[in-house]
């Protein structure tokens, strides 16, 4: 049985463009704390790729963009979305 | 090909075939915008650009476009919004937005709108290649 701030979320982070870049991959798979929000995993993320966070990069959980406060589930599908350029 | 409206493709894109889907007995106006790969930027002439998207949120991110153009402009009927992703050499199509309604007066308000937020919102990606270096580029 799990207690409360054991590993119980697993996440596949995906990463584009710069982000991808600076992170090495473009798909991870992120392991996180019951009831890890948004922001945790940014935190996360910035402390061990510290030139993400000069990026100002935006979050989408399961392809829609959210807010940092969103509780991430198991499976959830997040992505680093650095600024678009598209057109 | 087939009748998709909101489409991220490797592929070679066209205005027309986008075109020929919006036009229909109701239809009296249809507007294109095709955004084409430029040989220089601030100064730097641009070898060719690499697109990179999300592609499944990319197609949602569009068609959310869509229904914001309907909502400020109840006339316009259909909207399609197609974009190249990969290498894209200088003078290719890398977007095509077509929009159609009843008649003209919205659709140019409309198109402007519609490209405007797809260099806003939409999850892609562009990488200016140059002889001597790259970068990734954003508007915002």
């Amino acid at each position: 049985m799990l207690l409360k701030g054991e590993i119980s979320v697993i996440v596949k982070l995906k990463l584009f463009a710069a982000s991808r870049e600076i992170a090495g991959s473009g798909e991870t798979l992120e392991s996180l704390p019951d009831a890890a929000t948004l922001r945790d995993l940014r935190d996360k993320l910035f402390a061990a790729y510290p030139d993400l966070g000069n990026l100002r990069v935006q979050f989408a959980v399961n392809r829609a963009y959210v807010s940092l406060d969103t509780v991430l589930e198991d499976g959830d599908e997040v992505a680093c979305i650095p600024p678009v350029g598209g057109g | 090909m087939a009748d998709k409206r909101f489409v991220v493709t490797d592929a070679l894109i066209k205005a027309d075939p986008l075109v020929s889907q919006l036009v229909m007995a109701e239809a009296g106006a249809v507007v294109t915008f095709v955004g084409v790969v430029r040989g220089n930027s601030e100064g730097r002439q641009v070898l060719h650009l690499e697109y990179e998207a999300y592609p499944e949120m990319a197609e949602a991110v569009m068609q959310q476009i869509a229904e914001e153009v309907r909502a400020r402009w109840p006339d316009v009927q259909e909207v399609a919004i197609t974009h190249r992703v990969g290498r894209l050499e200088v003078g290719e199509t890398a977007v095509v937005i077509a929009l159609s309604a009843a008649h003209r007066p919205s659709v140019f308000d409309a198109l402007h709108y519609a490209i405007d937020r797809v260099k806003e919102i939409v999850p892609i990606w562009k990488k200016e290649v140059w002889a001597d270096g790259s970068e990734w580029k954003s508007e915002q």
